[in-house]
């Protein structure tokens, strides 16, 4: 149905996605018409309070969002991220009825509550308690109602007898508090929560994360904006990057970081050197990598079945042909030291002309937890280029495995760029070409390898992976004892 | 089809959205009231003695001193000071609410930009609250009435037909008023001119009757005259109001509201923009 969703082991393709839906966006929009010269300030008003359609001047106009389609489902958290101005939110602005869409649609089912900026919500006059009240009756609840879950709003918020103050005295964690106790006390269907969780301190973050779960495993859907990528990725099944107001993404998690992470790399290029020398630099490729590629491995090396359970998506698409996992020495292998670097080796075929693909690993350890992922995307192509059917499509990825003995599986995934005009490197670095970024094939549980102490004497970190970084040491000697009084006399 | 009309313009969407929002609104009605007396000693009670005090300074200067008669009334002249007590109550619920509704969108900004918040509700608060204001004002009235004079007219169970045309009337001039004042930020000034304008247009200091006969169908055009003029009939003389009037301005007041309201509701969307 949408043309952007890909599919996510949490959500198999074969359920019903259309019953669930909470939140329809179609084609939405969003145009400003930026402050001009006061001279014509006045007829403007004018013409704006009676509704007039102004003289279509673009100059003053600026889409803060365009473009921007997605179905949330019952019980599903859909992350948003972009960097500041991206349009998020006034994406939550919309869906929450504060303000009219220029286009596009948006459909809802359930009642909604945001809580958009800290602070907002509450009138800073009144005190703690009459702002519950208040928020209370705008979501409908009758005072009886409100009356009986007022201890457990207390109770979450814990900010003390400050629930009787006007809370134009709370500090912003008290706000913070409150404004999570009232909203997630108050089960709306669909929560939406504008990057704030950050403000308050850990104890209380992981309280209102458990009740954010709570809330899914309860059927409650929510959109949430945050920086923090680690917290989109725990509870987001699907993230939507936005850049400039358009959507450049909306898929696997994973894949949405590295998008973002792209672009903000290439917007720090931009800022700091001219463009191609940044581009150029991004195209070296990294450290430890051989100039030449290494060579293809044996087809004795290589896994080519799979169960068709563990493949998903696009299977019409684009099938796997062979996996291959090789050690530093180029044979195959399942056992790793710390640190040592692993090959992985995969090879796609496309069945339809598909757009420049894109190739990615992703390693879990033993808990399911998604230890590190990266794309091809990290490492651009050097000849990125649109495929036609039938072309073969191979990837070589190294990955120092600098992580906790253990065992490990791994994902292999296979996506492309799809606004197709992209048939050059050059094509694929400006921003606007990573528009059509989309997942088409999954290989779950594509192998799995165990790594181990080769001497536990030898590890230099705690923890699931190494990180780089460096310490540095200083000692400063103690000052000398000053001299006794009185051992003179 | 007509039905439709009928009831859309009868009010029936914005009786529905009062009703929906009943609970928030005598919320907020609550805290607006209490707000003005917020660390006061006295607190509610300056309600009643503020208008107590009022009542006995208008009895003491027209009444004592200038001994000036209620032209209308065959009674003395204490009678001047409770009538025109009686114009300004409905005087002042309509100016308050008018006066408090020009900014109120823009003086609540963060309900309208940063939350869910059904903000026709704003126009309404300020009406409720002057509504409450002159609700204490009447329990003045009523008692003053009852000492001065050991009774009052019967005709005071009608009281609340004669204030349902001034509320509809402010709450719709309320919410047209909070729309177009956040686009034209200089209209609060225009409406306190215009209030005081109207203030000595309105027969407050003087009787209906004391218009000339050739401009009384000008003056009733005024919908506060008739409203006035129905305020004292009830209140003071015992008379019932005049029906017509009383009925017309009703009908006329229920459209301006539902007009106000539909107005309101259709733009309110765009309220976040300019705030």
């Amino acid at each position: 149905m949408e043309a952007n969703t890909d599919t996510d082991e949490r959500h198999p393709p074969g359920r019903d996605s259309n019953g669930d839906v909470v939140v329809r966006v179609r084609g939405l929009g969003k145009r400003f018409h930026l402050q001009s010269k006061a001279s014509n300030r006045f007829s403007k008003s004018f013409s704006k309070l009676l509704g007039l359609k102004e003289r279509e001047d673009g100059a003053h106009d600026f889409w803060a969002l365009r473009g921007v389609d997605f179905a949330l489902e019952k019980g599903e958290v859909l992350g948003v991220i972009g960097s500041n101005g991206a349009g998020k939110s006034t994406l939550l602005q919309l869906v929450a009825g504060i303000s009219r869409p220029t286009e596009g649609e948006i459909f809802l089912s359930g009642r909604v509550a945001a809580i958009l900026e800290l602070g907002s919500g509450f009138n800073p006059e009144f005190t703690g308690r009459e702002n519950v009240f208040i928020n209370g009756a705008i979501l409908g609840f009758s005072r009886r109602e409100l009356a009986g879950r007022f201890g457990e709003i207390e109770e979450f918020a814990e900010i003390g007898e400050f629930m009787d103050q006007p809370v134009k005295f709370y500090s912003n964690g008290m706000f913070l508090r409150l404004s999570f106790a009232v909203h997630m006390c108050l089960e709306p269907e669909i929560l939406l929560v504008d990057e704030i969780l950050s403000v308050g301190d850990i104890f209380f973050q992981k309280k209102c994360l458990g009740h954010i779960e709570a809330m899914m495993a309860d059927g409650k859907s929510m959109i949430l904006v945050s920086h923090d990528l680690w917290m989109i990725r725990r509870y987001s099944a699907r993230v939507l990057v936005l850049d400039h107001g358009k959507p450049v993404f909306l898929g696997e998690p994973l894949l949405a970081d590295s998008v973002y992470q792209e672009l903000n790399r290439k917007k720090a290029g931009e800022r700091s050197e001219s463009f191609e020398t940044a581009r150029k630099i991004s195209h070296k490729p990294p450290t430890g990598f051989p100039a030449r590629l290494p060579e293809w491995p044996h087809e004795r090396d290589f896994r080519e079945s799979f169960p068709p359970s563990a493949i998903t998506g696009d299977k019409e698409s684009v099938r796997i042909l062979r996996v291959a996992l090789l050690n530093e020495e180029g044979r195959p292998s399942k056992r790793f030291a710390v640190g040592d670097d692993a090959w992985f080796y995969y090879e796609f075929e496309a069945l339809k002309d598909l757009g420049v693909p894109l190739g990615g690993v992703i390693l879990e350890n033993a808990y399911n937890v998604i230890i590190h992922g990266k794309t091809s995307l990290e490492h651009l192509p050097e000849a990125a280029a649109r495929v036609r059917a039938g072309a073969r499509v191979r990837f070589r990825q190294r990955i120092q495995l600098s992580v906790e003995p253990g065992k490990y599986s791994f994902m292999v995934g296979f996506g492309m760029e799809q606004s197709g005009d992209c048939v050059s490197p050059e094509k694929l670095t400006p921003e606007g070409s990573l528009l059509g970024l989309k997942q088409l094939l999954r290989v779950h549980d594509a192998g799995s390898f165990i790594v181990e102490d080769s001497d536990p004497q030898k590890r230099v970190f705690l923890g699931c992976a190494d990180l780089p970084g460096n310490c540095l040491v200083e000692v400063m000697a103690p000052d000398l004892p000053e001299p006794l009084e009185g051992t003179e006399s | 089809m007509n039905v439709k009309i009928l009831a859309k313009w009868g009010g029936v969407p914005m009786v529905c959205d009062l009703w929906r929002y009943r609970e928030l609104i005598a919320r907020l009605t609550w805290l607006e009231v209490t707000k003005r007396y917020k660390g006061s000693l006295l607190g509610l009670l300056w309600s009643i003695l503020t208008p107590l005090a009022m009542l006995a300074v208008y009895t003491f200067a027209f009444s004592v001193i200038l001994q000036i008669r209620w032209t209308e009334s065959g009674m003395g002249h204490l009678q001047f000071a409770m009538a025109l007590f009686a114009g300004l109550i409905a005087f002042d619920l309509f100016s308050r609410a008018i006066l408090s509704s020009s900014d109120i969108i823009t003086g609540h900004s963060s309900y309208v930009k940063r939350m869910v918040f059904p903000t026709q509700v704003l126009p309404v608060v300020g009406v409720a609250s002057a509504l409450v204001e002159a609700v204490f004002k009447l329990a003045v009235l009523l008692v003053w009435a009852l000492v001065a004079y050991g009774g009052i007219p019967w005709t005071w169970v009608f009281l609340p037909l004669g204030l349902l045309p001034l509320i509809l009337l402010s709450l719709g001039l309320s919410w047209i008023i909070a729309l177009a004042g956040v686009y034209l930020r200089d209209l609060g000034h225009f409406v306190g001119i215009a209030v005081q304008m109207l203030f000595f247009l309105t027969p407050i200091f003087y009787p209906l009757s004391a218009v000339p006969s050739s401009l009384r169908l000008v003056a009733l055009a005024n919908p506060l005259a008739s409203v006035v003029a129905s305020f004292r009939d009830m209140l003071l003389w015992g008379r019932t109001p005049d029906w017509i009037f009383l009925v017309l301005w009703t009908l006329v007041s229920l459209v301006l509201a539902s007009a106000g309201h539909a107005l309101f509701m259709s733009r309110k969307m765009d309220l976040s923009e300019e705030v």
